[in-house]
């Protein structure tokens, strides 16, 4: 069963092209973004003196030294865009990885949770078949990213479970309202009476679709409103707290996740267009000459015929 | 095709997310929990920090970009912070006020809100016996370099005496913690 699981199940290949395109994409759009406040954020004369938030702190940075310099932001532009463009893939998310490690993460002053996800994302880009999506190994890949996000999502409802705050819709409610996360839709709500109900509502709506996630995402009747649900989740949080970019990525990443690898093959969709002829009306075959006329290896069933 | 690299790898990797994420629900739960459930939290924190402790875990956590908790907003929503650096007058009037650095793009803006998360240690460690933690010191030190170092950005040297001021907002309210004047005057 375990073996079936990790390496004999078939999903649709697409989903591998869509999460190299997807992830060099967005990560080069906050590249982008990062570029003409780089020297007030991580420049030489930043706001901030690093040294003084290594203080006390004894994790491993001597793995990845602080990138200071602009060229280094140049350089992981290009290495975005060229994962994006499917040019040397591996290597462009080697040193994606490597950058991305020197920019927000051995060092996190203003690093948030975005630039872990997407770092583990790109860990991931550099171990998936990238280049081959139709690899033996794309099933075993496909597995790791799944059971990912279900332990991202189960820990993300069980801390909110925890805490009486979210319990009772106060958290929710300071969550939409806090002064630094202004998103668009942020002004709408204070124009709306503010009702405990609903939040408390609400509030135990996303600890059930979250701490719910790992179980209502892999039955095939739940799967579907559970992702649109998580998709409304994260839509929410750029509309109301501004995230942007994590919200893109947790959409990318369940779409690649449990969207794309379900979607129907072509050989499936052909099979449903095209049922098996059964060799008990096989004399139909006269009547509709076109029929079982194609190539035999577009039709996988073709040698039962 | 050789399957046991895989299946150790896998492993692994979800160990040691386990492992973070168990330590960071424990210090949730913690700081919620003072009845007998904390001690059992507390047990299971310090299982999961002696296994993130060991070196090759927090290499491999940090480059695969596990080494963190994923209770977003969780297990209750953080406050706001706000950093006010103030020019103020030799009539000791208040002459202009600066909130933020001048970003070009509110992603950067979000960025620096981050940083200023670190602040809560200014409301969270009180001083015990005169003596402050190595949190609230940092805290503190790094309220003064932010102040200085934007008002030497905005306003350049000159600017001076300037005072910094940090606030804790709730929705439309804001409550000050922590107030202090500067002078940038270079130190003989």
């Amino acid at each position: 069963m375990i073996q079936h699981f990790f390496f004999e199940a078939k999903h649709h290949p697409g989903w591998l092209p869509v999460f190299r395109c997807g992830m060099g994409i967005l990560v080069l759009l906050t590249g982008i973004q990062l570029w003409p406040d780089f020297h007030l954020l991580y420049g030489s004369d930043s706001v901030i003196d690093h040294r003084l938030l290594q203080l006390g702190d004894d994790s491993p940075h001597k793995l990845a030294p602080r990138l200071t310099e602009r060229r280094y932001l140049a350089l992981y532009l290009v290495c975005c865009a060229s994962l994006a463009c499917g040019i040397v893939p591996r290597i462009a998310a080697i040193g994606l990885l490597l950058l991305h490690q020197g920019l927000y993460i051995a060092h996190p002053a203003f690093s948030y949770g975005f630039d872990y996800v997407a770092c583990s994302a790109l860990f991931y880009c550099m171990w998936f078949p990238l280049k081959n999506p139709a690899s033996q190994w794309a099933t075993p890949c496909l597995r790791v990213l799944q059971l990912h996000l279900c332990l991202i999502y189960f820990f993300g409802g069980f801390d909110k479970l925890i805490g009486p705050t979210w319990r009772n819709g106060e958290a929710l409610w300071k969550a939409l309202h806090l002064p630094d996360l202004p998103g668009p839709l942020q002004p709408a709500l204070s124009s709306l009476h503010p009702d405990p109900m609903l939040f408390t509502l609400l509030g135990w709506g996303i600890i059930l679709l979250e701490i719910g996630y790992p179980i209502g995402i892999w039955l095939r009747t739940t799967r579907r409103i559970w992702l649109l649900s998580i998709v409304a989740l994260h839509a929410g949080i750029a509309a109301f707290l501004g995230l942007y970019h994590f919200s893109a990525l947790m959409v990318l990443l369940n779409a690649c996740a449990f969207y794309l690898p379900y979607r129907k093959t072509r050989s499936q969709s052909e099979q449903i267009a095209n049922p098996i002829p059964q060799p008990a009306v096989a004399p139909s075959r006269r009547a509709n000459p076109s029929a079982g006329s194609e190539p035999s290896v577009h039709k996988p069933n073709a040698p039962h015929v | 095709m050789d399957r046991g690299p895989f299946y150790l790898f896998l492993a692994w990797h979800f160990v040691c997310m386990l492992a973070y994420n168990v330590s960071s629900t424990a210090i949730g739960y913690r700081q919620l929990e003072t009845g007998s459930g904390s001690g059992h939290a507390l047990h299971m924190e310090r299982i999961a920090n002696a296994f993130t402790s060991f070196l090759p875990v927090r290499a491999f956590a940090q480059y695969a970009g596990t080494a963190t908790g994923y209770g977003f907003f969780a297990p209750q929503v953080g406050s706001s912070f706000r950093l006010e650096v103030s020019v103020i007058d030799p009539s000791e009037s208040l002459r202009t006020t600066l909130h933020a650095p001048s970003f070009a793009h509110t992603h950067s803006l979000l960025r620096y809100q981050s940083l200023l998360g670190r602040l809560q240690h200014l409301i969270t460690d009180t001083p015990h016996n005169d003596r402050l933690s190595l949190p609230l010191r940092q805290a503190r030190a790094l309220a003064h370099c932010l102040a200085q170092r934007l008002a030497l950005h905005h306003w350049g040297p000159e600017a001076r005496p300037i005072r910094c001021e940090v606030y804790v907002c709730h929705h439309n309210q804001r409550t000050s913690i922590y107030q202090k004047m500067i002078d940038l005057a270079p130190t003989p």
